[in-house]
């Protein structure tokens, strides 16, 4: 009772506080003119961008868009990076080669005690004492680097692509069964059974296949087309009812949960009423989102004319309209007869515009500040990463160890069956940790001119002022990206956890 | 940003092997050629590691290097602004640290004993380093054709010191440790200070280009006196031995106390207003200390049950009520901290002495409480001309210690209310924690610095250094909180019954027994999150606040008069980059040790 | 017996922290207004219907908001101390209300806290390279003070590339550098779209970082107020870096209007009074000859100094300032030229030719009668 009554008085206090707040918010933006909106996501942002899917958006969303790839683009980069140079350092100091070893150590104790600030000025005044270069270097090159960046030879997909992956995903779902079937194999004979060799192998040879075989699929074109025009030919209100509903099952999936847990042979037992505001809030808060759902995509907004839609439409019928590109976009590329999956291009100089020596528009060209970035986080996160690795080598008994050589498994099987899996349990939850890391600490390429998203935000905010909303949609961002990668550690947790007896 | 939440200290894993009592070519035999895939190895990685050094040892003395960019700077640097006039006073404040720290490493009897050999490698180590170095350095200048003195003379020292580490190596007695570590150190250290009175360092000339000269006397001399102070101290302080016990409580009173009266007098020099606190500041504090004392004492009976409730909900009336009328500050502040108190008074309830203790622990909060008011009130003496007294490493310093101190209560409530069975409250806890933590610190020290202003009242404001403290806090907060959590969670099912057992209010349960322990578990995380809040005030640059990385970064480069630095950017920064190191690397070590000595993780 | 030894510490500790205090005999303790409404970390801004002059004199200093690190017009020197071009109209303006030209509190200030700094009352006038434009003057809240500097956004290249005449439709397929402001990288994207010219626009956070990309040739180009480019090329060329004809600076007449000078907070007509003098004092004393050395002469001789400088000096004590207020302005900073000569020669900006040039010279700098 007690405990109830201070924790109402408690968020009654904290409202109280907000509303306080938000009126002295209202008549401070009142007494300085200021209005805040969301007009700043569809005009034109007034700046270009260095680097990105678009260099001159042509709104403020489209804008924020590139600085949200951007960033995505050097976090994937970076947790790929990281976790194999954290790897490899981790090992290292784990191996009896005395400057092996010792390499290993410095690595961690210099990167680690130094602030990742620093190190990002340093990488890029680093790149920023290579050379130049002038007219005198057009042409071609296999690689190229400069304090303009480093030009590297790049694959594209091609023409033949999508139809070229059809045939890899029938090669994956294959892969999947053709390993449980080794691995029930091994269970069954207790010979090695090489089961990841031979999953890997049927990918191989499906994407092999599809390399010649691969315009075969060129009528699954006509699929997309009939999918397309069903997406178009749905109501769009039917859209909204349909992701609001998928929230309600959502929570009804969690609540039915929820009891599952608490079921025993012996009933339900005595539920508490942090067990009763558990369900209340999970029902309510589904039901507040998908309202909240139905009730934006009934709003009406105004879209710049030039596409299918123009003037005054609602939310629902922009999410008809992309879920129509969606399939629109396969059923292009399947068209016609295809060509090669992929193209190879290499980089280049060429003279642009007014005479400037430039990389080729096709190469792939790391930037400076794409590089301070980069090459700043992965190194800082491996140094962690590494430490992680080694605390879970190391975690796992001698005795598992002993016990493998004991029934007869060679040095590499037992590594590959009996330590790595043990200690990769170990290692994931920190693992996730240094990739959020990793995520966030993107954030401080605004300092070297990156165009992440806080920088493009930044900009957009001394221009038009919004810095309010600019800074929600930040979190909002930021927050989906978290929860996102801690949701998929979190699964590959609870699916390598233990079963408890 | 906060990675060192998950750090994993491993290093005791390792003991030294064994050496075998052969010569290097068997050492070399063992730990480099092993193996064909070992020698490869090495000759790898030991031709990668001659490379990097080659080239950093020749960007450093190469010719255009502008390091006097950093020397002019030096002042700058560490204390930015504050008047060169009043220095001592900054000097004072090192005498105060360095004293408590060295009362502190005798009382708790810091250190161990190394064997003579242990200090023997690690000086080996050292000397062959240092000639490694410096004999890189004179083939640069040589083949640059400029003067090899001071890379013959680094090559020299090195080879002396490497010599005395095998010297000390020899001999069967020479594994029995019996070497204080301490002393080590302070011989260690020594060797520093004594540089200081030999070494000449490039310093700019007026109009242009760059000589050697001696480090000012300005500098030497009081860091050589610091070295005097803290040994003598030590020394002093180490003849304690037996009572240590006795002084470890004033000393940790003496450690909180002295962070705000370095700041606030020492450095500050407030100009106190006497006649305001004779006719204001003495009559409140003394009618709060004295009336509140009484109250204190009422309340902290356990007869009295829950009455400590009902009057400090009384006073949190008065304390919302007091904003509604104009009274002087301190008095909203004293009512707020009488409402805490009377709240936790059923905790602390108890025989006469226990309350007799709580209404004088009352009695003294309130005196400093009301001191440090009148502190803050005051003017500062000190004029500066950049407004803040802060700036440079000093204010890289502060802004981690006021950010630890700030956010570690809040951890602790936060922890307490995401593992508490209340339902709001977690709720609550839990989205702080998930939302701080799941947005970068850059983006929340913007909204400190962009969005703040919206959120206060006309004509307040809050000054930059502030809330950067504020943001870092907040941030760090969190991700203690998290850390904290680990450590209520690993306490045993048994803990709780007991004290349930001994009839234990959840608050009297928490206060001493769940929460010692957990936080005593999490010491090593906690040390994580400090060098991590550490490192992590370098951001307060991108919000222009004149830190140490800032000064280095924006303002050296941008120097037109009476030196010319426009442009000079990676010295300072490579400058910043070493100091950052040192800094943190001793306190990673320091946790380390700290983490050995108390045993943790060894169960 | 160990405790005494302890509290002996603990009374050590004591004496040296009220060793350090000061006492208040000689000052006047702070008027009790801002202690009952001043919260701990909180600067009090002036209330209602309260002067800004009369909080500058109340407290003795003035708080003056400054960039801190932009060549020649506000930098931190290796003591700590602020000078520059803004630096120095900010002690020009202490001089006038305060009588000493070192009463002053420098806030180094980002782009983007600068304005709320004021509005809140954290600083009493902005010197911080802050344009005049129509939405600060109307929207923000803000008034400006006649401008101290004309400056407009050029661009800088290589001579291999660019001449003086070259336009911004030269700069087709450029990668240009800037530093993060409000109008700079908004001015060159559109001037570029206007042109018909691709460029790629590399946005860093301060100037010194974009001249450093532009050295190491990582940007083509690097564009800022011309003040910025000059200043740059003329250091560059002194320290032997380049020839005076490597790089140029270009199109003559700017891509954009940058009048720089002090800002303050709308609707206190007796503050803005105050400084709008200020900086006319400097400029009228340029326009006599007047200059530090030589402000006592001349005030025997010419009538409007006099009355300017003192003498009479009924109009400053009309305006609340002391009679003597602008021959202090003179004698401890000095005249527009001193100002601008002392911080500005130095990298490469002259009056001469310029839109800073005197009236009477072709410039705008012009000020209105004292009388």
């Amino acid at each position: 009772m007690l405990k109830w009554v201070a924790q109402l008085a408690f968020l009654a206090f904290l409202i109280a506080v907000v509303v306080i707040v938000g009126r002295v918010v209202a008549s401070n933006l009142s007494n300085r003119g200021i209005n805040f909106g969301w007009q700043w996501l569809s005009d034109p942002p007034g700046f270009s961008i260095r680097e990105g899917i678009d260099t001159t958006p042509d709104s403020g969303a489209r804008a924020l868009l590139v600085g949200i790839v951007n960033m995505l683009r050097v976090t994937v980069a970076g947790i790929i990076f990281a976790t194999i140079i954290g790897t490899v350092i981790g090992i290292a100091r784990l191996s009896n080669n005395w400057i092996v070893n010792k390499i290993g150590t410095a690595y961690i104790e210099t990167i680690r005690n130094i602030p990742l600030l620093v190190q990002i000025f340093f990488w890029q005044a680093l790149m920023l004492s290579l050379k130049t270069f002038g007219e005198e270097d057009v042409g071609s090159y296999f690689t190229h680097s400069s304090v303009k960046g480093i030009a590297l030879p790049g694959i594209f997909p091609s023409d033949g692509f999508w139809q070229w992956m059809v045939f890899v995903v029938i090669g994956l779902v294959a892969a999947r069964y053709v390993f449980r079937w080794r691995s029930r194999l091994m269970e069954e004979t207790g010979n090695e059974s090489y089961a990841l060799t031979s999953a890997i192998g049927t990918v191989l040879v499906f994407a092999a296949l599809g390399w010649f075989l691969h315009p075969l699929f060129g009528w699954m074109s006509a699929i997309w087309g009939a999918l397309e025009g069903l997406a178009r030919g749905i109501p769009a209100p039917l859209y909204s009812w349909a992701i609001a509903l998928a929230i309600v099952a959502g929570a009804a999936w969690w609540i039915r949960g929820f009891f599952e847990a608490r079921k025993t042979p012996a009933g339900y037992g005595k539920f508490t009423d942090d067990d009763i505001f558990r369900v209340a809030f999970a029902a309510l808060s589904g039901l507040v989102i998908a309202g909240f759902v139905i009730w934006l995509s009934s709003r009406v907004v105004q879209v710049p004319s030039g596409g299918s839609l123009e003037g005054d439409v609602t939310i629902a019928e922009l999410i008809r309209l992309g879920a129509g590109n969606f399939w629109n976009f396969f059923e292009n590329k399947f068209h016609g007869s295809a060509g090669s999956p992929f193209a190879f291009e290499l980089p280049s100089i060429e003279l642009r515009g007014a005479g400037f020596a430039q990389y080729g528009s096709e190469s792939i060209v790391i930037t400076v500040p794409f590089f301070a970035v980069f090459v700043g986080v992965t190194v800082y996160t491996a140094a962690f990463i590494a430490e992680v690795v080694r605390a879970g080598i190391l975690a796992v008994p001698r005795g598992q160890t002993e016990a493998a050589s004991a029934i007869g498994l060679k040095r590499s099987q037992y590594l590959r069956l009996i330590i790595l899996p043990q200690a990769f349990r170990i290692i994931l939850p920190p693992m996730g940790n240094q990739y959020l890391n990793l995520a966030k600490n993107t954030s401080l390429g605004t300092a070297v001119a990156y165009a992440e998203v806080v920088a493009v935000g930044f900009t957009l905010s001394n221009q038009t002022g919004q810095s309010l909303p600019i800074v929600l949609t930040w979190m909002v961002f930021y927050l989906t990206v978290s929860l996102s990668i801690s949701a998929v550690v979190n699964y590959y947790n609870r699916k390598l956890a233990l079963v408890e007896r | 940003m906060s990675d060192d939440t998950f750090v994993v200290h491993t290093e005791e894993a390792e003991l030294p092997p064994e050496p075998p009592p052969h010569g290097p070519m068997v050492w070399a035999r063992t730990n480099l050629f092993s193996s064909v895939t070992n020698t490869i190895l090495s000759v790898v990685f030991g031709g990668i590691t001659l490379l990097f050094f080659w080239n950093m040892v020749g960007f450093i003395i190469g010719e255009d290097r502008r390091w006097d960019a950093v020397t002019a700077n030096m002042r700058l640097l560490m204390v930015q602004a504050y008047p060169q006039e009043q220095s001592v006073r900054i000097w004072l404040s090192l005498a105060i640290i360095l004293v408590l720290a060295m009362a502190t490493l005798a009382v708790w009897g810091a250190g161990t004993r190394l064997s003579r050999y242990a200090v023997g490698t690690t000086l080996m180590t050292a000397g062959a380093f240092l000639s490694f170095l410096s004999l890189i350095a004179t083939l640069h200048l040589v083949l640059d054709s400029r003067t090899a003195v001071w890379g013959l003379g680094g090559l020299v020292v090195g080879l002396v010191l490497a010599g005395v580490g095998y010297q000390m190596r020899q001999g069967e007695e020479s594994k029995v440790p019996q070497i204080p570590s301490l002393m080590v150190t302070a011989v260690a250290l020594a060797v520093p200070i004594a540089a200081f009175w030999v070494i000449q360092v490039p310093t700019p000339i007026l109009g242009g280009g760059q000589e050697l000269a001696p480090v000012a006397l300005s500098t030497k001399l009081p860091l050589t006196i610091l070295y005097l102070i803290a040994v003598v101290s030590y020394l002093v302080a180490d003849r304690t031995i037996g009572e240590q016990e006795r002084f470890r409580g004033p000393l940790v009173a003496l450690w909180v106390l002295s962070f705000p009266v370095i700041v606030m007098v020492i450095l500050r020099d407030p100009i106190i207003p006497y006649d305001l606190v004779t006719s204001t500041y003495l009559p409140i504090g003394a009618a709060f200390a004295i009336v509140g004392a009484v109250v204190m004492w009422f309340v902290a009976d356990p007869t009295k049950k829950e009455a400590g409730l009902g009057v400090g909900a009384l006073i949190f009336v008065l304390f919302l009520l007091s904003w509604a009328i104009s009274v002087v500050m301190v008095v909203r502040i004293l009512l707020l901290m009488g409402a805490l108190f009377a709240l936790s008074a059923p905790t602390f309830a108890g025989e006469q002495r226990a309350r007799l203790r709580y209404a004088g622990v009352w009695f003294v909060s309130v005196v400093l409480v009301t001191y440090f008011v009148v502190l803050v009130v005051a003017e500062s003496s000190i004029r500066s001309e950049s407004g803040s007294f802060l700036g440079g490493l000093m204010l890289t310093f502060p802004l981690a210690i006021a950010g630890m101190a700030l956010s570690f209560p809040l951890g602790v409530l936060l922890a307490l209310g995401r593992t508490s069975t209340m339902p709001i409250f977690r709720l609550l806890s839990t989205a702080y924690i998930e939302v701080v933590r799941g947005v970068p610190l850059i983006t929340w020290l913007l909204v400190a610095f962009v969005l703040l202003p919206f959120f206060l009242p006309p004509g307040v404001g809050i000054q930059g250094v502030v809330r950067a403290i504020f943001a870092v806090a907040f941030f760090s907060a969190a991700y203690l909180a998290e850390n904290i959590r680990g450590g209520l969670q690993s306490i045993g099912k048994g803990q709780y019954e007991a004290a349930k057992a001994l009839g234990m209010t959840t608050v009297q349960m928490t206060v001493f027994i769940t929460l010692p322990q957990a936080l005593r578990a999490v010491i090593p995380a906690l040390v994580g999150q400090v060098i991590a809040l550490f490192k992590d005030t370098s951001l307060v640059t991108i919000v222009g606040l004149f830190d140490f990385l800032h000064i280095a970064r924006a303002v050296i480069p941008n120097q037109s008069q009476p030196f010319n630095f426009i442009g000079v950017l990676r010295e300072p920064l490579l400058f910043a980059a070493l100091v950052y190191w040192i800094i943190t690397f001793s306190m990673s070590r320091a946790s380390l040790r700290l983490e050995r000595k108390l045993g943790l993780g060894e169960r | 017996m160990k405790f005494q030894r302890f509290a002996a510490m603990l009374a050590v500790l004591a004496l040296i922290a009220a060793a350090c205090g000061g006492t208040a005999d000689d000052t006047t303790p702070p008027d009790d207004s801002s202690v009952t409404t001043t919260a701990a970390p909180v600067d009090a801004g002036q209330t209602d219907g309260e002067s800004t002059l009369d909080v500058v004199k109340n407290r003795g200093t003035l708080r003056c908001g400054v960039s801190g690190s932009a060549v020649a017009f506000s930098e931190t020197q290796p003591d700590g101390s602020v000078t520059g071009f803004d630096a120095d109209f900010c002690r020009a303006l202490a001089a006038a209300v305060l009588g000493d030209a070192n009463a002053i509190e420098f806030r180094a200030l980002t782009a983007q806290e600068r304005f709320d700094a004021l509005s809140s009352g954290e600083i009493d006038v902005l010197m911080r390279n802050t344009t005049w434009t129509q939405s600060r003057d109307t929207e923000v809240g803000m008034d400006f003070a006649p401008t101290t500097y004309y400056d407009g956004q050029q661009l800088m290249g290589r001579s291999e590339q660019f001449s003086a005449s070259s336009t911004l439709a030269d700069v087709d397929g450029a990668i240009l550098c800037t530093n993060a402001g409000t109008t700079t990288e908004k001015n060159i994207t559109e001037g570029a779209q206007v042109a018909g010219a691709t460029i790629q626009l590399e946005t860093v956070e301060t100037f010194p970082e974009a001249m450093e990309k532009f050295k190491a040739g990582t940007c083509d180009l690097v564009t800022t107020d011309g003040s910025g480019l000059v200043g740059n090329k003329a250091t560059a060329v002194r320290d032997g870096e380049i020839t005076e004809d490597e790089w140029v600076i270009f199109p003559t007449a700017p891509i954009s209007k940058e009048p720089l000078g002090p800002v303050y907070r709308q609707n206190d007509s007796t503050w803005a009074d105050v400084v709008n003098w200020t900086v006319y004092a400097t400029i009228i004393a340029d326009e006599k000859g007047i200059t530090q050395a030589n402000v006592e002469e001349m005030m025997e001789v010419d009538p409007e100094a006099a009355r300017l400088f003192g003498g009479e000096g009924e109009l400053q004590t009309a305006m609340g300032l002391d009679a003597e207020a602008f021959l202090n302005v003179i004698k401890q900073v000095g005249s527009y030229t001193d100002i601008y000569n002392r911080n500005l020669n130095p990298v490469g900006l002259f009056r001469e030719g310029s839109f800073n040039a005197p009236f009477n010279q072709g410039g705008l700098i012009y000020a209105p009668p004292a009388r």
